[in-house]
């Protein structure tokens, strides 16, 4: 038996234009469509291939605006078993420990808990270290950063990828919580009945005053706030290499200069 | 794609349903449209059992049968539309058991239901086939020939059934016969047939235009038994079953012509952004920008008819004539909105190197099958004249 928690962020369509607010640089929800971060049905996936190896119960945790419930009605599709909702106007502007210790607070709610997983990053704000702060909030061990995870008996053992470590294989006793890359694996799709059935699947909905976090949160309170903010410059123009017929070691040459080779 | 929701509020459910099967189209059907084109008349079990695994095949079976429970017509035809966006032959074979289940479920016994629909909602689900069109018998169905002669304990079987769709590959198929041809429609009856029934036989597929994803066939039927357990409905009950699959089938169908010429039109307005002309993109030429415009526009219209013909079949209200007029403009469309996808490409439009051209061969059974446009005129035209 293994029960697990996974966190979902609902975030903005990355093919759509996205932007922060004009008033206070926070993220314009309603310039882009919304939807459940990619990362997050990866990490839905694992969920649900290690419950059904060794049974248990998958809840999905979520801090977002009362819309954000289609995220976490997409969670339920792919075969989550229940929910937490945490939606309150005073979260907004949450920062990265303000968005860990509620996250904390309502992972507490949930009874048994065994296993957290989490994306690696969201694709929004791609600040990254909410898995991290989380497992110091809860006391757990982290295995960040998982491109393969295994849960057998009590423990879990992790293939950590990263970009400057390479691999490294982690193992921790459960609890703990683990986040998840890109290349963990292929999500399923939701399934027609996953769809019906998630109708029925309780979603328990949460205030910050629930979680005994009143007046501690939100962008007056928060860590971290965005000063200012300013769009992309436009791409300039690339570096044009004529072949007389040394094309090859030119390109060689710019790739060097520029550390990819 | 931006759907007319300020008509007709949808569900969450539909909602979600709208983003896998957008997802599905995209991801499974698309990428496999023009391979399965080139293999001719190669059944496509891979993306049967792929689809089957989301619920695509028997998500409009009802859930006491261990269906998706999405029994109403417009959920289906949302559904039809966006996979059919992805490729219309691949998106009208993963929904055709629909076709099947809908006389099964209109006129068989609850003992029968079971029978022949909790498999086609398993894992590994069979096709099945409806058959009833003849050589020489096509949109006259009351002048059905197979002939079903009493036996004593039951039937026997005997004709020849033309076009049939997943012939060859299907499990189970539903004949329309009659009991005595002098009673025309009063005399048409639905039988139920095993694949390795004796005396049933199935011809090579047939080579086709386009729409090759559907595999067609001719089956011949000699002095096949069958008993009355497998007989739906009563004797002379068929016809009525089938007009009512009619309404049903061709507003389904509309809606899969709407996908078709939607995907036509979405891919030749983001051609005609992208190809430069005399110092522009063709979409800023006033010819090409007014075609698109009307590719847009007769798309929407069928998506309205559809929908319309839809929602008065879910709601019980008598539906032949809007479901003929659906069929009608939607297949029309599809016909027009490829033919103008491929002008908008140019050369590239007749190349295989793209879709368009495939779309041009897929679309042209759509103004075919279940009822030419020119039957689809015959009942409009009835149905004014007779007033309602």
């Amino acid at each position: 038996m293994t029960n697990i928690v996974v966190l979902v962020k609902q975030v903005p369509d990355t093919y759509s234009e996205r932007k922060l607010a004009a008033g206070d640089n926070t993220l314009d929800r309603e310039a882009a469509d919304a939807v459940l971060d990619e990362i997050n049905e990866r990490a839905i996936e694992e969920a649900l291939v290690i419950k059904e190896a060794n049974e248990g119960e998958v809840t999905v945790v979520c801090v977002g605006p009362d819309r954000a419930n289609d995220a976490i009605r997409k969670a339920l599709s792919m075969g989550a078993d229940k929910a937490v909702h945490v939606s309150d106007e005073a979260l907004h502007g949450a920062d990265i420990l303000q968005t860990s210790k509620v996250l904390a607070k309502a992972v507490g709610t949930v009874e048994g808990v065994d296993l957290i997983i989490a994306g690696n990053e969201a694709s929004d704000g791609r600040g990254g270290a909410v898995p991290a702060v989380l497992a110091e909030l809860l006391g757990l061990p982290q295995l960040t950063h998982a491109r393969k995870v295994t849960v057998e008996g009590g423990t879990v053992k992790v293939e950590r990828e990263t970009a400057d470590e390479g691999i490294t294989h982690l193992e921790a006793s459960l609890p703990a919580l683990i986040s998840v890359n890109e290349k963990i694996n292929e999500p399923r799709y939701p399934s027609f009945k996953g769809i019906m059935a998630a109708k029925k699947k309780p979603v328990e909905k949460l205030t910050a005053a629930d979680l005994g976090l009143d007046g501690e949160v939100g962008l007056a309170n928060a860590a971290s706030t965005v000063l200012e903010s300013a769009p992309k410059p436009p791409r300039e123009a690339g570096q044009r290499v004529d072949d007389e017929g040394d094309g090859g070691v030119k390109v060689a040459e710019y790739l060097a200069s520029q550390k990819l080779i | 794609m931006n759907l007319p929701t300020e008509l007709v509020e949808l569900s969450a459910e539909q909602h979600s349903v709208l983003e896998l099967c957008q997802s599905f189209a995209s991801e499974q059907i698309r990428p496999i449209a023009r391979a399965v084109d080139e293999a001719d008349t190669e059944v496509c079990w891979d993306i049967w059992h792929r689809a089957a695994e989301v619920g695509l095949t028997s998500f409009m079976l009802p859930e006491e049968h261990g269906g998706g429970g999405f029994t109403d017509v417009f959920t289906q035809c949302l559904v039809q539309e966006e996979l059919c966006a992805g490729d219309v032959a691949i998106g009208n074979l993963l929904t055709a058991n629909g076709f099947f289940a809908h006389p099964v479920l209109e006129l068989g016994t609850a003992e029968q239901r079971e029978r022949y629909l909790r498999p086609l909602t398993s894992n590994k689900p069979p096709m099945t086939a409806l058959a009833v069109t003849e050589p020489d018998v096509g949109s006259d169905a009351a002048g059905i020939t197979t002939r079903a002669t009493s036996n004593g304990d039951g039937y026997l079987l005997s004709g020849r059934k033309a076009w049939i769709s997943n012939a060859g590959a299907a499990e189970h198929y539903i004949i329309f016969a009659t009991v005595d041809p002098a009673k025309r429609s009063r005399g048409v009856t639905a039988f139920v047939v095993h694949k390795d029934a004796p005396g049933f036989s199935v011809s090579a597929p047939w080579r086709k235009m386009g729409q090759r994803a559907l595999i067609n066939a001719e089956l011949t039927l000699d002095d096949v038994p069958v008993s009355t357990t497998d007989m739906l409905g009563t004797e002379g009950a068929g016809f009525a079953g089938l007009m009512q699959t009619f309404d049903r089938s061709r507003t389904i169908l509309a809606a899969a012509a709407t996908g078709l010429a939607r995907a036509a039109t979405e891919y030749a307005a983001d051609y005609a952004a992208q190809r430069t002309q005399f110092g522009k993109p063709i979409n800023q030429h006033q010819a090409v920008a007014f075609r698109l415009a009307e590719m847009a526009t007769r798309v929407e219209s069928a998506r309205l008819l559809t929908w319309r013909a839809a929602r008065r079949i879910d709601a019980g209200l008598p539906a032949s004539r809007e479901s003929a007029m659906a069929k009608l403009v939607a297949s029309e469309t599809a016909m027009f909105a490829t033919w103008a996808a491929v002008q908008t490409l140019g050369g590239w439009g007749y190349s295989r190197e793209f879709l368009a051209e495939k779309w041009m061969r897929d679309a042209k059974l759509e103004e075919i099958e279940e009822g030419t446009s020119d039957m689809q005129r015959l009942i409009i035209s009835r149905d004014l004249v007779n007033g309602r």
